[in-house]
């Protein structure tokens, strides 16, 4: 007892609580409307060992080759979903999420009690994403990227030649490795204009040995990143999907309907709250350079640079903008934050920081009771998001229960079109119809997309898609307009509640 | 080396050469100006409206739906200087005038540009990337006259920072102007405000003052200038309500998330890119620079940059302030730092001296000789945009030839029109028409805008707003879905339709 409650003293006690509050912040209702399909893949591989390259959920690209991404993924979420049903799933995400914000932690300046507040800020950026997707594994790899590459700067340490591996584990996981990669290349070019700037400069030190080696170090370490990231490239191929892993990001980017028809792909509407923590997090960043004091490293300033770019353009770059600027903002702030010498309130964190906790027993104990109340209230929370009650209660809300209990009951006539948020829990709950469309993008690419835009917008020639796809039944929202047009042709509305409806042909 | 008088005043100098920079690419993109907005129609109207009866309106007369209700005219002397442009030269003369405010704009962007750099290239790149952020919002109305006192007024202020106090009273009269211009003048008091916080943060932080006598001679200054231009902004036709209006909307969330220039940027549109590259830009700069920028610059920046990230119309409010802060600090870091590359240091040599010649020049003449040259060539019918289509409204975007049927067909009663389309019928048929709605939705209000959009997007009720406002016509988009709407009523069909507009006709 007396070293368990040695534990929690000083920066273990500060980690503790602050990954805790993240754990309190994580755990939600893991209901997402791209969950299901993912779930069902995950069944999938678990029944037959093999993860589904192929695709059987939609008529529209049935049997078509499909670069299953997130297989692995899909098999961490299906192992949990059967251990623990949701809780399971909601379990899984939050310790993705923790453990990534663990290796932020890891790189972030300053006493703990200075890290929190900045890493609640940047936990408020990324909360928007953090549902129960594949996607929550990438944020972690690019933690895990960030923090080996920040070891390997400031203490060249070995661990760099580990980061291929890494990406081969993260192209089975999930699509999202461009981040690493882009990351990767950003530090690279930045070392690089570091490099030429004193090449530039050696002139002045020709007779400086020591200039002469930092030059000849700069190099090698650019040539190691060189290496590494090309290394890390190929072998993404390292999965079952073969070098087709290497055109996902491409194929991704080249999805025009991607940007006009979902919002986490769009550009930021800062009118909405729940987008502003990314203008705090900009805004703080902003201060801390205009306050001046110290020079940023080129490698920060680019870093900011290419992923504040990347969040301006789509705002599912929210969360890796959090992840690669935590650490600079922290570093720069502490920086500024440890100059106040004078300041009584600074003195006394700092105090607090470099002393040592005097020893008692008492001030253990509290310790230890603030972190098992905080792991009570996080353990709590989880339990009751994930309740069945509750998620029966909230599954109205993103899901057509009503109408997919009707479809269960009633054969279709002819194919579906469905809502496109409304797919995967088609999929999931309807197993013997396929679907036109869900949450696999990169599947239906802007073919299936645009099609699926003009039937649902009833845009010139809708009428014709349907015909083109032998559309017998419909099951969208009430308030699409594709709603409003059937009821006034010869369609026949067969179910109807608040949130869908059935329309055949 | 001193240049001989005669030639200091024909040459021209750089800022004059960005002036006709600016007014070349306003008047070449002059249809773009007139098209990209629907309201000019409504300016112009009340423009005319106001020469005629040589009195301000103080309620609505161009609509049936607030017909007679109080109006707060904060554009009023705008619509008058459109009117007489348009007098002069048509269409052409509301280009040329935009063209005139936009260049003077940039003619002094660029002037605060290079009073904190020692060269010509890091104000002049700035400037451009100024002109580029802005010109995402460069139309023909009033809000571009905003642009003009905005910069006269961070450039008054920041000469009285510098010294120059005996002009103080200058800065009420500009606001005088501006109040009587456009609605926006709240964001010079904003600007004042944060010259004045900075002020007192910068005494409270103890900074050390070169001159602290001139330090305490500006704060009663900045103190002046604040009281009198308050108590000048209520010298305007609505007095107080003024301010009640310009807040009151900015206030009302509907209104400004259904207003597309109130949206925040679309930054995977690439009009936006040029504001995405300052943004970057400065937080680049800021981050390789060590110095602390003063807190004046740092609250201009921060607040600015928040206020244009949340509305598209602040984008070039946002690019007139953080222009020269963004100048200043870059040509600090690029005059400060030792570049051994030879060309580079001859360059920057070459750059400065360039400078140094081009302080002296001054010659302002080719400003009024632009203007001239370009007001000749427009009134002889020469075309000076780049597409060379004639500054006009554009039928694919305006009803022209729908509203050239309804001068042969006048209909009788109420009319429910596009929202976009208010401004170009008041422009064609006023006083023979009245609208439903236009442009001025701070006007308007939310309440008749929601009814608006319940009817265009076919909300259960929309009939009954129909009934309210006994509307027996329309005109809308061709193939917008209210015609599908009222093709399931009884005694509507369709009267005209071309490949921009549709008229439905009520028959009982």
């Amino acid at each position: 007892m007396k070293y368990l409650s040695g534990m929690f003293q000083g920066k273990v006690f500060y980690t503790a609580v602050t990954l805790l509050l993240v754990f309190i912040m994580a755990a939600r209702t893991p209901l997402d409307t791209d969950l299901w399909w993912h779930l069902r893949a995950g069944e999938e591989f678990l029944d037959t060992g093999r993860p589904v390259m192929v695709d059987t959920y939609s008529f529209t690209r049935q049997g078509l080759s499909w670069t299953n991404h997130s297989y692995l993924s899909q098999l961490f979420l299906a192992i949990a979903y059967r251990l623990a049903g949701f809780t399971g799933v909601g379990f899984l995400m939050v310790l993705v999420i923790v453990i990534g914000v663990f290796f932020i932690l890891l790189q972030m300046k300053g006493h703990p009690l200075f890290k929190l507040p900045l890493l609640i800020l940047g936990s408020l950026v990324m909360a928007p994403v953090w549902s129960a997707r594949p996607q929550v594994f990438s944020f972690l790899m690019l933690g895990i990227t960030t923090w080996i590459m920040y070891q390997w700067k400031n203490s060249q340490d070995r661990r760099i030649y580990r980061l291929p591996f890494l990406f081969i584990l993260w192209s089975n996981l999930h699509g999202g490795y461009p981040l690493g990669l882009i990351y990767l290349g950003t530090i690279l070019a930045a070392l690089g204009i570091q490099q030429i700037w004193m090449e530039i400069n050696r002139k002045q030190f020709c007779e400086n040995r020591e200039f002469d080696l930092q030059i000849r170090t700069g190099w090698r370490k650019v040539f190691i990143l060189v290496g590494v990231l090309i290394a890390s490239y190929l072998l993404t191929a390292i999965n079952p999907n073969g070098i087709r892993m290497w055109l996902v990001p491409f194929e991704t980017v080249n999805i025009h309907a991607l940007q006009t028809f979902l919002d986490e792909w769009s550009s930021p509407n800062f009118h909405q709250f729940f987008q502003q923590p990314f203008l705090w997090l900009l805004g703080s960043l902003f201060l801390v350079a205009a306050l001046g004091g110290h020079s940023w490293k080129i490698e920060d300033a680019l870093v900011v640079v290419v992923f504040g770019w990347m969040a301006f353009i789509a705002r599912r770059n929210f969360a890796p903008f959090s992840i690669v600027s935590l650490p600079i903002l922290s570093h720069y702030l502490w920086k500024k934050v440890d100059g106040f010498h004078a300041h009584p309130f600074i003195s006394s964190i700092k105090l607090a920081g470099h002393s040592r906790a005097i020893p008692s027993s008492i001030s253990n104990m509290v310790n230890l009771l603030i972190v098992l109340i905080l792991l009570s209230v996080g353990v709590m929370k989880l339990s009751w998001v994930t309740s069945p009650g509750l998620i029966q209660s909230l599954l109205p809300s993103i899901a057509p229960v009503g109408a997919v209990k009707w479809l269960k009951e009633n054969i279709p006539a002819g194919r579906v079109f469905n809502d496109y948020n409304w797919g995967g829990y088609l999929i999931w709950e309807l197993r013997a119809i396929p679907v036109f469309i869900d949450g696999r993008t990169d599947l239906y690419g802007d073919t299936i997309l645009n099609d699926y835009i003009k039937i649902i917008r009833t845009d010139e020639g809708w009428q014709a898609e349907l015909d083109k796809w032998e559309i017998g039944t419909v099951i969208i929202p009430p308030s699409t307009p594709l709603a409003k047009q059937l009821k006034m042709k010869d369609w026949k509305i067969v179910y109807e509640d608040q949130r869908s409806i059935i329309i055949v042909r | 080396m001193k240049s001989a008088p005669l030639i200091r005043m024909v040459m021209p100098s750089f800022q004059t050469m960005v002036w006709i920079t600016v007014f070349i690419a306003v008047i070449g993109f002059g249809p773009r100006l007139l098209n990209m907005d629907g309201d000019l129609g409504r300016h112009l109207t009340l423009g005319q409206l106001i020469l005629e009866t040589r009195s301000i309106p103080l309620v609505d007369m161009v609509s049936h739906t607030k017909f007679g209700e109080p109006l707060t005219p904060h554009e009023w002397l705008s619509q008058v200087l459109f009117a007489l442009a348009y007098r002069l030269l048509g269409l052409d003369g509301v280009v040329l005038l935009v063209g005139i405010v936009i260049a003077t704009v940039f003619y002094f962007v660029y002037r605060q540009c290079a009073l904190g750099s020692r060269g010509l290239i890091v104000p002049f790149t700035i400037t451009l990337l100024a002109m580029a952020a802005s010109s995402i919002h460069w139309l023909s109305r009033p809000h571009i006259f905003t642009f003009l006192m905005l910069v006269i007024w961070t450039d008054g202020l920041y000469r009285l920072r510098l010294g120059d106090l005996k002009t103080w009273w200058l800065l009420p009269l500009v606001m005088l102007l501006w109040v009587n211009l456009h609605g926006a003048f709240i964001a010079g008091f904003f600007v004042w405000a944060v010259y004045l916080v900075g002020y007192l943060l910068d005494g409270w932080l103890g900074s050390k003052y070169d001159d602290p006598i001139h330090e305490k001679r500006f704060g009663s200054r900045l103190m002046y200038v604040g009281g009198a231009s308050f108590v000048l902004s209520l010298v305007n036709p609505a007095g107080i309500y003024l301010w009640s209006t310009s807040l009151g909307y900015i206030q009302n969330r509907y209104l400004v998330s259904h207003t597309a220039e109130y949206l925040p940027p679309d930054f995977q549109a690439i009009s936006a890119s040029p504001f995405l590259l300052m943004i970057i830009l400065s937080l680049v700069v800021l981050g390789l620079r060590n110095k602390r920028l003063s807190i004046r610059s740092i609250l201009l920046l921060a607040g600015w940059t928040a206020m244009a990230l949340y509305s598209t119309r602040n984008i070039p409010l946002y690019a007139i302030i953080a222009a020269p802060i963004l100048s200043g600090t870059l040509s600090k870091i690029v005059d400060g730092k030792s570049i051994r590359i030879s060309v580079i240091e001859k360059f920057r040599n070459f750059d400065h001296r360039i400078a140094d010649i081009q302080r002296q020049v001054k010659g302002f003449i080719w400003i009024p000789v632009v203007i001239l040259l370009a007001g000749v060539l427009l009134w002889n019918g020469f075309r000076l945009d780049f597409s060379r289509s004639g500054n006009r409204f554009f039928p694919e975007v305006f009803p022209e030839q729908a509203v050239d049927w309804l001068v042969m067909h006048p209909q009788p009663g109420n009319v429910f029109n596009e929202f976009t389309w208010g401004g170009y019928l008041l422009y064609r048929q006023y006083p023979g028409m009245k609208v439903f709605i236009d442009g001025q939705t701070d006007f308007y209000g939310e309440a008749l805008t929601r009814e608006y959009e319940q009817v265009i997007t076919l909300r259960p009720g929309w009939e009954k707003v129909f009934q309210k406002y006994q509307i027996l016509w329309v005109i809308f988009p061709h193939g917008a879905p209210i015609f599908r709407g009222l093709s399931t009523l009884p005694g509507w069909k369709c009267v005209y339709q071309d490949a921009t507009a549709e008229i439905w006709v009520f028959h009982p």
